[in-house]
């Protein structure tokens, strides 16, 4: 193998959402931490959670569930934290379960169809098979971007 | 993260040198504008002004080191006495050191600046030096005393030269060779004033092989023999100070001054004396500050912890650990205290880059505008200050193109023809108020209102109060002035005001009378770190109020609450009524309760003196707490001024009262007038 194909390969973490296998890159990943408690934001989009105190920082928490669409479900033990970083910005990323950190070939993985587009643009990156289960690779700038229009 | 160049980092300093010897430069040209005229004011300035070209030259910003050399030449004219300090020439000299830091700031970005403009403002320096010089020529005619002579410029003034020798003895240290200086230059520099002789000694020079490179070992005698006087020597090495061992004695004198000037023999310290002692400080890079600041907090936190887990474990109040816990908390308060000092700086640097800009403002509108100053020693945290020049830059261009009125309406209004802009900063309650105000024409209410309508931003038949219409200024997209000109009236003006105090946790208003001025007042919190505040319970949520707005807690009882609209409440505080806001309802933590019977409310005093009381469950006690700001990915919302951490760990959200009165419950005039007809 050469070394210009070992950069190329991407690690990703995959978490479960629901019954949907989702994956986020590694290098995006700060850490991942239990539930706690969030305090909730007055007047703020349903899918933010509210804020956690992160070792004296204050955390944005995102249930990324409900920020996808997906159906409302309370947490439980095995729900986590996952703490990433984009552009500066630091947020928690609700999910229901952490599974594995997996290297995936570009070639590898998949555009997804039109038909997952939201408002034009793209919520999940990629999509690919591991042991015959689809994993979605999401877009994190967008998916934590707050659209206007949400935010009422 | 930082790059490894080491000239980056000697740049780096360079520049911080150069802001504190613009600010200098700054100073010294207002003493001098005040009418202040002594030498060593002058000194300050010029050697401000040769600092920063000894040091554009080490780094080679050729540009800098022109513009630097010729405003040089220009002052040394004042400072030899050859020519007054008229306005006009002080004119320039404000918009020349303008343009220095102009150009300072242009060489830290590694930009281009257009020459054309240096090359105005130089040839316009030197027309007003050689009619100052005329003018002093004139004077001196009549054998008027010139002002800036004292016993020490005596030997530089007379043409009749007296040469003085000076022994220098050099000895440069390491740090003079790490900052890019050559010793060859010292002596070149020197050769420029008259005669030297120099010798060098070598005697402690080690053995090849225990030369250690990076040390020197080397220092040089000079004999200088000179019609300048001490300081100007002294200026010449100004550049190398602290970076050698240096010593000026004066040798002898080949002629006596005739006046009976004796030179004294001065040391370092005496040389570098300004008016005002200067107390030694120490330049602390600003990441370590906010981490001391931060640990501080962590304290803070940490501190109600353990007083919180004490008071579980169910020890005695009066017991040695209560005590001690008292003790520790009093030095918390004090370290922090101590800490915000540190961060804490006088509004003086503010205020002067307000003077620039109004020194440019008013020269593009030409209006004669005289800015005042008051309470410049007012210290507020350093990233308020940084945070503030931009609103306020909006603020007092807006001041000079609309809030004053030409000369010739403002004579025909009985005033100066001069307008005042005045700015002022004061500590008030725990806040600081910083107040822009000018004594123009006031807000035009009708004109503001028809803009408003004709945008659309109200509604045509709405009865607005004078205080309604002044905050309609601050609406997104509202300008009032009939052509955008280049100062302001883009539009954009106060909502960005708005937008960037609020960001500060701070709030702005405005009061106005015609014909008479208006003033904007900005209150700010002294710091973004810490506050008092009363912890209260609402919905199950965990929430701070600023102490500083409480002024009492109620029992209510329904028999105390009328009902003046639907949905809004008024609650009898004595004999006076006082609107009554249920705070979990305005954030949306629950529906509105049915009864207030034994709930408690807290009666609170806002800015502008108004009262309100917000409806909460549960009182629990007041505590200091540490201010942590919320991320702006998680968008703040309204009425929410920032987040802190408890003793237990968990967050709470610490309010902003005036913000959720005027923002969460009673939905601004405009807005309502707007969305009625939907609902």
């Amino acid at each position: 193998m050469s070394t210009t194909e070992t950069t190329k390969q991407r690690e990703l973490l995959t978490f479960k959402l629901r019954d949907q296998e989702y994956a986020l890159d590694i290098m995006t990943v700060r850490e991942i931490r239990g539930w706690t408690r969030a305090t909730p934001m007055p007047l703020a989009p349903s899918f933010m959670r509210g804020v956690i105190n992160l070792r004296g920082t204050v955390l944005p928490i995102m249930d990324l569930a409900e920020r996808l669409g997906l159906p409302k479900c309370d947490q439980d033990d095995r729900s986590v934290i996952v703490v990433v970083q984009n552009e500066g910005s630091t947020i928690g990323l609700l999910v229901d379960a952490v599974s594995d950190i997996v290297t995936l070939d570009p070639k590898d993985m998949q555009t997804p169809p039109d038909a997952a587009v939201q408002n034009g643009r793209n919520v999940i990156a990629a999509i690919t098979l591991l042991d015959n289960r689809m994993i979605r690779v999401l877009d994190l700038p967008y998916v934590i971007a707050l659209p206007e229009s949400d935010a009422a | 993260m930082t790059s490894a160049d080491p000239m980056a980092e000697i740049r780096a300093s360079f520049f911080v040198e150069c802001e504190e010897l613009l600010e200098a430069l700054q100073d010294g040209l207002q003493a001098l504008d005040d009418g202040r005229h002594d030498e060593e004011t002058i000194h300050v300035v010029f050697r401000a002004v040769h600092s920063i070209k000894g040091g554009a030259g080490a780094f080679g910003f050729e540009a800098l080191v022109q513009f630097a050399h010729q405003f040089e030449t220009a002052l040394d004219s004042i400072r030899a006495g050859k020519a007054r300090t008229t306005p006009g020439l002080l004119d320039v000299f404000f918009r020349a050191s303008d343009h220095l830091s102009d150009l300072v700031r242009a060489c830290r970005n590694d930009l281009d600046h257009p020459k054309s403009e240096a090359e105005a403002i130089l040839r316009e320096l030197n027309v007003q030096v050689s009619q100052a010089s005329q003018e002093k020529d004139a004077n001196d005619n009549e054998c008027e005393p010139v002002e800036i002579e004292s016993s020490d410029a005596v030997i530089g003034e007379d043409p009749s030269k007296h040469y003085v020798e000076y022994n220098i003895f050099f000895e440069p240290e390491p740090g003079f060779f790490e900052t890019g200086h050559e010793v060859s230059d010292v002596i070149n520099r020197l050769a420029t004033l008259g005669e030297i002789k120099v010798q060098c000694d070598s005697s402690r020079l080690p053995a090849l092989d225990q030369l250690i490179p990076d040390k020197t070992y080397l220092s040089w005698s000079l004999v200088l023999t000179t019609d300048v006087d001490e300081a100007g020597v002294a200026s010449h090495l100004e550049f190398a100070h602290g970076l050698c061992r240096m010593k000026i004695s004066v040798r002898s004198q080949c002629q006596e001054t005739g006046s009976g000037t004796t030179i004294r023999p001065r040391t370092d310290d005496q040389r570098t004396a300004s008016p005002t002692p200067s107390k030694s400080v120490v330049r602390v890079d600003i990441d370590r500050v906010e981490r001391l600041a931060n640990l501080v907090g962590e304290l803070v936190i940490n501190q109600s912890m353990l007083a919180q887990s004490l008071q579980t474990a169910g020890v005695s109040p009066h017991s040695d650990a209560m005590y001690g816990l008292e003790e520790f908390q009093r030095l918390t308060r004090d370290i922090q205290d101590s800490v915000m000092m540190i961060r804490a700086q006088p509004v003086k640097s503010l205020f002067q880059r307000m003077a620039r800009i109004v020194r440019e403002a008013s020269a593009s509108v030409s209006k004669d505008v005289r800015l005042v100053t008051v309470g410049e020693a007012t210290e507020v945290d350093k990233t308020v200050i940084e945070q503030l020049v931009e609103p306020l830059t909006h603020m007092i261009r807006n001041a000079v193109d609309h809030g004053l009125e030409p000369s010739d309406v403002r004579l025909a209004h009985n005033k100066p023809a001069r307008g005042e802009i005045r700015l002022s900063a004061a500590h008030r309650s725990g806040r600081v108020l910083i107040q822009i105000s000018d004594d123009g024409q006031g807000i035009d209410r009708d004109k503001v209102l028809r803009t408003a309508v004709e945008k659309g931003l109200v509604a045509e038949d709405v009865a607005m109060t004078d205080a309604e219409i002044d905050t309609l200024l601050f609406l997104p997209g509202f300008s009032t002035a009939p052509d955008v000109s280049d100062l302001s009236g883009r539009g954009v003006g106060m909502d960005v005001v708005r937008t960037a105090i609020h960001r500060l946790g701070g709030r702005v208003t405005i009061g106005s009378t015609p014909n008479a001025g208006t003033t904007f007042s900005i209150s700010l919190p002294l710091t973004l770190a810490v506050l008092d505040g009363m912890v209260i319970d609402v919905a199950g949520e965990t929430l701070v109020l600023p102490l500083n707005t409480v002024s009492e807690t109620l029992t209510l009882s329904d028999s105390l609450l009328e009902q003046i609209q639907p949905g809004h409440f008024v609650v009898r505080v004595r004999d006076g009524f006082v609107p009554l806001f249920d705070l979990g309802a305005a954030l949306g933590y629950r529906p509105p309760c049915d009864t207030v019977n034994d709930r408690i409310a807290m009666l609170l005093m806002l800015e502008d003196e108004s009262q309100v009381a917000l409806l909460v469950d549960e009182v629990h006690d007041q505590r200091q707490v540490v201010i942590k700001g919320l991320d702006d990915s998680c968008c703040r919302p309204p009425g929410i001024a920032a987040a802190t951490i408890l003793g237990d760990g968990q967050v709470a959200l610490i309010l902003d009262p005036a913000d959720i009165v005027t923002n969460t419950i009673k939905s601004p005039a405009p807005k309502r007038a707007r969305l009625e007809p939907q609902t």
